[in-house]
């Protein structure tokens, strides 16, 4: 019994497997006419585009530091050293336009297209012609798509005075020298610089898909 | 020669071994289904700009464009569309304008038949006529045609064990 029970099984696979053989009944007829169609895809579109035009970098120098005062070095009475120079003012930031970024992506996909036509012959004198269209279609589609446009993450800072140190240079020393000497003053520190400009274009990222999948057209005429 | 009985036996066992041939072939058969998946990101920026001032300068500028993110898509599966999506994002200055798409589309499997039967009533062609013997579009699901084919599977297994 359970012999018979798989048999009957097979037969309903079998159906699944060949859907065409259920419409054998017109085959012995010279007169008809078959078509079918079997379809299977897999397509596959991994789009990544990228535009940028930023990312620049404009950035004032750094500035010098400020000199030490000068030293008096075993010297007579009312000497004084020299002063520092002042330190140099940090650059300032420079000016930066950027284009503009335009990144796309189009991805197009006719999958699958099946346009029958049918043209019957008429002239058959009595006889029955059957016209059978069949269509399988099977498909299996992926687009992944990554699009960025920048045009961003520029940099146009003021730079740094001369050196980290507070108030310039140092003053002078008196060294095994005898009154009334002076060393000489440190400079004076340099500004920061002033930062830039910067003026950035647009920045446009468009995707576009389009998928026609399993397109099926009959025509019979007569 | 063989004897009636054993000769039974043979084609039994035969028989089981076609069926578990051809349903192995079955199984290894494309099942027809329709699976689209998009995953989509648009993103466009133009911010994260610095015109920064060091210690004791003035600040400076900044100027941002535009930023736009545009997505479109479009997919028709047998003439019906299935997703139609359009898009547009403009951000706020200095903000990223971002669009991300993640859509997953699963049909069954689907089989469209068409038959016509012309039956001609005479010599001239302009008497004939045409009818429509059957035009159907068969949806069949794929986890059921699954369940059902594991279903025979198991039990023909069982058989044989």
């Amino acid at each position: 019994m359970k012999k018979i029970t798989a048999v009957f099984a097979i037969v309903a696979l079998l159906s699944f497997a060949s859907p065409a053989l259920a419409h054998g009944g017109h085959y012995g007829s010279s007169d008809d006419i078959t078509v079918t169609n079997h379809n299977s895809a897999s397509v596959r579109n991994t789009v990544n585009v990228s535009a940028s035009t930023g990312g620049n970098d404009a950035n004032g120098g750094t500035g010098s530091a400020a000199g030490n005062g000068g030293d008096v070095n075993h010297s007579d009475d009312n000497n004084t050293g020299g002063n520092g120079g002042n330190g140099g003012n940090g650059g300032e930031g420079g000016v930066i336009y950027t284009g503009n970024a335009y990144a796309g992506s189009l991805i197009n996909n006719d999958v699958n297209y099946n346009e029958t036509n049918v043209d019957v012959d008429c002239d058959c004198e009595g006889d029955v012609d059957d016209v059978t269209v069949t269509n399988h279609n099977s498909a299996s589609v992926n687009n992944n798509v990554d699009v960025r446009a920048r045009t961003g993450h520029n940099e146009a800072n003021g730079g740094d005075a001369g050196c980290d140190c507070v108030g310039g240079g140092d003053g002078g020393n008196v060294n095994h020298s005898e009154d009334h000497n002076a060393g000489g003053n440190g400079g004076n520190a340099g500004h920061g610089g002033w930062g830039g400009y910067i003026n950035t274009g647009d920045a446009e990222a468009g995707s576009g898909i389009v998928n026609l999948v399993n397109t099926n057209i009959t025509r019979i005429r007569r | 020669m063989c004897k009636i009985e054993f000769c039974t036996q043979m084609m039994l066992s035969l028989s089981t071994k076609i069926i578990a041939i051809v349903l192995g072939l079955g199984l290894a058969s494309p099942i027809y289904a329709v699976e689209i998946i998009n995953n989509v990101s648009s993103s466009a920026s133009t911010g994260g700009n610095s015109a920064a001032p060091a210690g004791g300068g003035q600040a400076g500028e900044v100027i941002q464009g535009e930023s736009k993110a545009e997505v479109r898509i479009y997919t028709e599966v047998d003439g019906e569309i299935v997703t139609n999506i359009d898009e547009t994002m403009v951000a706020p200055v200095g903000e990223k304008a971002v669009i991300e798409k993640n859509i997953e589309v699963n049909l069954p499997s689907v089989k469209s038949s068409i038959s016509v039967e012309v039956e001609a009533g005479g010599e001239n062609s302009s008497t004939t006529t045409a009818k429509i013997v059957q035009s159907s579009i068969l949806h069949t699901a794929v986890s059921p045609v699954l369940a059902f084919l594991n279903k025979i599977f198991n039990y023909v297994l069982s058989i044989f064990s």
